[in-house]
């Protein structure tokens, strides 16, 4: 039951993630006829605050910031699933011991690297590289069953 | 075959929910309040050009589901309770997308997203049907 738990908080920080990750693909695709290019309209989406009321200022967290703590969020029950099966999940599921739970790993680092270009200098390629490694990431993870 | 499909399955799943979710929640919210006004006219129209996932995802939802469902046992050896209650589920919120689509709906979309969160949590039973507890 809490592997079940787990299971689920970790597809619903996923989740949420993608949404957040699509949100400045969809930005930065609709922004890129503008004349100063999509960048400024990045770094502006990016330092939004949220909630925008209700919570004082220091409580608030960016665009950017809610990514880290979806990804905090993702990167805790993950290992958390690990501490619990093992690494075990993929072998269950017939897959070669290891190499998709290491590939998914590898995966994740680079999607760490992805979202902190992100967070450092918004732009259009760091807003897709983000998406799409966030999408093989689940492509994977629907083999792995977690 | 059946690999493929599931991936599909589930990238839809997620780019569907997670963008439903996040512009529900979050993105909707920051826009009422954004300052500059000026700016804020331009994210908002930026946020909407590429709008409108919820029918190709659900096209897509739909074709790989009734291959699963043909091409593996049709509950994967979960209680037949939890494939029934996510199919009412998901009809539940086809309808949802039929009627009401992307017009505003500020009860009902909280309806709606309860109704995608058992879908996933009804979806991680599926997939670890050796973990459901018997009612």
């Amino acid at each position: 039951m809490v592997y079940l738990l787990v299971v689920y908080v970790h597809v619903v920080a996923a989740v949420l993630l993608v949404g957040c990750a699509l949100y400045f693909t969809v930005v930065a695709l609709a922004a890129r006829g503008e004349e100063r290019g999509a960048e400024p309209l990045l770094l502006a989406v990016a330092r939004a605050d949220f909630p925008p009321r209700g919570l004082s200022a220091p409580l608030r967290v960016s665009f950017v910031g809610l990514g880290w703590l979806l990804l905090a969020g993702m990167g805790a029950s993950g290992a958390a699933l690990l501490l619990l099966d093992g690494g075990t999940a993929d072998v269950a599921r017939g897959g070669v011991p290891g190499v998709n739970l290491a590939t998914k790993l590898i995966l994740f680092a680079l999607l760490l690297g992805a979202q902190l270009l992100l967070t450092a200098r918004p732009s259009p390629r760091a807003a897709h590289l983000v998406t799409l490694l966030l999408l093989a990431i689940a492509g994977l993870s629907a083999l792995i069953g977690r | 075959m059946i690999r493929a499909c599931l991936v599909l399955h589930v990238l839809a799943a997620f780019l569907w929910l997670g963008h439903m979710f996040f512009w529900s929640l979050v993105v909707g919210p920051v826009l009422k309040r954004w300052e500059p006004a000026a700016q804020g006219g331009r994210v908002r129209v930026a946020s909407t050009r590429h709008g409108g996932l919820g029918w190709p995802a659900l096209v897509v939802l739909g074709l790989t589901g009734v291959l699963l469902l043909f091409r593996s046992t049709a509950s994967g050896g979960a209680p037949a309770w939890v494939l029934s209650a996510k199919l009412a589920l998901v009809g539940g919120m086809v309808a949802y997308q039929v009627l009401v689509g992307h017009r505003p709906a500020p009860r009902l979309i909280y309806l709606d997203m309860l109704a995608a969160l058992l879908v996933l949590l009804l979806s991680v039973g599926l997939a670890h049907p050796d973990l459901i507890p018997i009612p």
